[in-house]
């Protein structure tokens, strides 16, 4: 048997839990070969169960610990870590849980974990000195609309069809009322964060459109065109000058030529 | 430059000490907890101008038959290049497979196939990383009936073909020896001495297997340092003399105070044999 094919074996025995080592001689002193493996399943299963817990202590506020930790036992089977630091792993449990059969009659558990993954997310950032609008002001007006922005690393942008951010903040606050009925609402979310800290608002469909586009990094043109397409009033002017009295912009990038031209504060 | 010994720095510790700056001789991090963490990152860097740092890799697999991820090891050469460290160290295990990390430190047989691919990647990483790499013996529950050699020829043998040197973890030792049936002094006997960097020492727990009759050691790292890791310590040190030496705890995190009092006792121990002084049992 070959390297490869031994790993694949183990791989299978302690992701699966299965007895996947039919044909393989362990050596184990005076213990059980299977059952000394069996230490690295459960090291697997009780420290990504763990992670994901700590990664979504709001989820399992709203869900109930041993709901999430039964979750999280079938995810990791599924879905296992491919990136090798632990923090990074988790971004597709949110969706995952909004097709676990299980969560049927919480259908914003999905979403409600989204938001959890990326408060948790931006919390860990490190905002970077903000552009101020006067530079900006100072490029020739028709190269305007190509230009485009990078915002603070600690921003993310999530829409939603319930009102989880309401449901958050009884989270936070540690406010739940005894009994509460959620009715579905289409929200678009602002998350930003830095050196432990974070916040969440809502923003107009509108504006959220043109900050998600300038987020990923398309034109500005492009970007307010998205959110003229939504709502014909928005005012893409008044939109560009909130992102940097909001201290959101961290650097313009102009096309004059070929090369990227990256112009800081 | 690492005479006391160090302790691992782990991210419920990170704000106190960069508050504090407590007397440690020097730190030791695992480069995965600060990669995805940019706020802990900007702190550790406050830390490196004051602390001798060593970066102590748990995702570079260099026993994956399926490849070791380069990417990974540019973002850890890019961590390197401004913490400056001391020592970097990784495992002679595998925890990769095909894309997937399996968060453990898994076993390898110990034959002509697996030195072949560890000597490559081993020369691949050190090259990739611009530093010497410096391999920690593993903690083993079980090993393989198709190895052909011991782990100490094979370690041997790999530092033979590579120059690599060596991060022997005591208290893997120990455990193994204890699990797999074997004398912890002869393996230590066994390992080139001089290619020994760096002494690692570390908790595990003991379970019963009440099926088997037998119990197995776990090398949990959330307790403390047990008494029969620190006498092998000490034949360490008689045998290799004083390395830095590192008290490593991941779970269960004690005070920061409690680690620099384990740190403490293995600096002891290591000036005493600095000394030629006799056994000191703890």
């Amino acid at each position: 048997m070959s390297l490869a094919e031994l790993q694949q074996r183990v791989r299978d025995a302690i992701v699966l839990g299965r007895d996947a080592l039919e044909n393989v001689s362990l050596v184990a002193g005076q213990g059980d070969g299977w059952r000394r493996l069996a230490i690295h399943h459960r090291h697997y299963e009780t420290s990504l169960v763990k992670g994901l817990l700590r990664r979504f202590p709001a989820t399992a506020w709203l869900l109930g610990s041993p709901l999430l930790i039964e979750a999280a036992r079938i995810f990791i089977k599924a879905c296992p870590p491919t990136a090798p630091c632990l923090a990074e792993y988790g971004e597709t449990f949110p969706p995952w849980l909004s097709g676990w059969s299980e969560l049927a009659h919480v259908p914003y558990a999905g979403d409600f974990a989204a938001l959890d993954w990326q408060l948790g997310k931006v919390s860990i950032e490190v905002e970077t000195p903000a552009v101020t609008f006067d530079v900006f002001a100072a490029l020739e007006a028709d190269a305007m609309t190509a230009v485009r922005l990078r915002l603070q690393p600690g921003l993310d942008y999530l829409k939603a069809a319930w009102p989880i951010d309401n449901l958050m903040r009884l989270y936070l606050t540690d406010t739940a009322p005894e009994h509460l009925v959620l009715e579905p609402e289409h929200i678009w979310l602002q998350v930003r964060g830095a050196r432990g800290q974070f916040d969440f608002a809502r923003l107009s469909e509108s504006e959220f459109l043109f900050r998600q586009g300038v987020h990923a990094a398309i034109p500005l043109g492009e970007a307010a065109d998205c959110a003229l397409d939504r709502d014909d009033s928005f005012d893409p002017g008044r939109a560009l000058t909130a992102l940097f009295t909001d201290d959101l912009v961290t650097s313009i990038l102009t096309a004059a030529s070929e090369d990227t031209c990256e112009i800081h504060r | 430059m690492l005479s006391r010994a160090g302790v691992g720095l782990r991210l419920p510790h990170l704000s106190e000490v960069v508050a504090t700056r407590p007397p440690a001789g020097w730190l030791e991090i695992h480069p995965e907890n600060f990669l995805a963490n940019p706020h802990a990152f900007e702190l550790l860097l406050q830390l490196a101008g004051d602390y001798p740092i060593s970066v102590h890799t748990v995702g570079v697999s260099i026993g994956s038959a399926s490849g070791v991820d380069w990417a990974h090891v540019a973002r850890i050469r890019e961590l390197i290049d401004l913490v400056n460290p001391v020592l970097v160290s990784g495992h002679l295990a595998w925890s990769t497979h095909r894309g997937e990390y399996l968060n453990d430190l898994l076993p390898l047989p110990y034959d002509d196939e697996t030195l072949d691919l560890l000597a490559m990647h081993l020369h691949q990483v050190q090259d990739g990383l611009g530093r010497p790499f410096l391999v920690e013996n593993p903690s083993s529950y079980f090993g393989f009936g198709t190895s052909t050699m011991t782990e100490v020829e094979f370690l041997g043998e790999l530092v033979r073909r590579t120059g690599c040197r060596l991060l022997c973890d005591v208290s893997n030792v120990y455990v193994s020896s204890e699990n797999l049936g074997y004398d912890a002094r002869a393996y230590l006997d066994g390992l080139p001495a001089e290619a020994i960097g760096e002494l690692h020492l570390g908790g595990f727990q003991s379970e019963d297997d009440p099926d088997a009759g037998t119990r197995v050691l776990v090398d949990t790292h959330d307790t403390a340092i047990a008494d029969e890791a620190w006498r092998l310590y000490t034949y360490a040190l008689r045998r290799f003399g004083p390395k830095p030496t590192l008290i490593e705890w991941d779970d269960d995190l004690p005070s920061f105070a409690d680690l620099l009092d384990e740190a403490t006792l293995a600096s002891v121990l290591a000036r005493q044999a600095a000394q030629g002084a006799p056994h000191v049992a703890r």
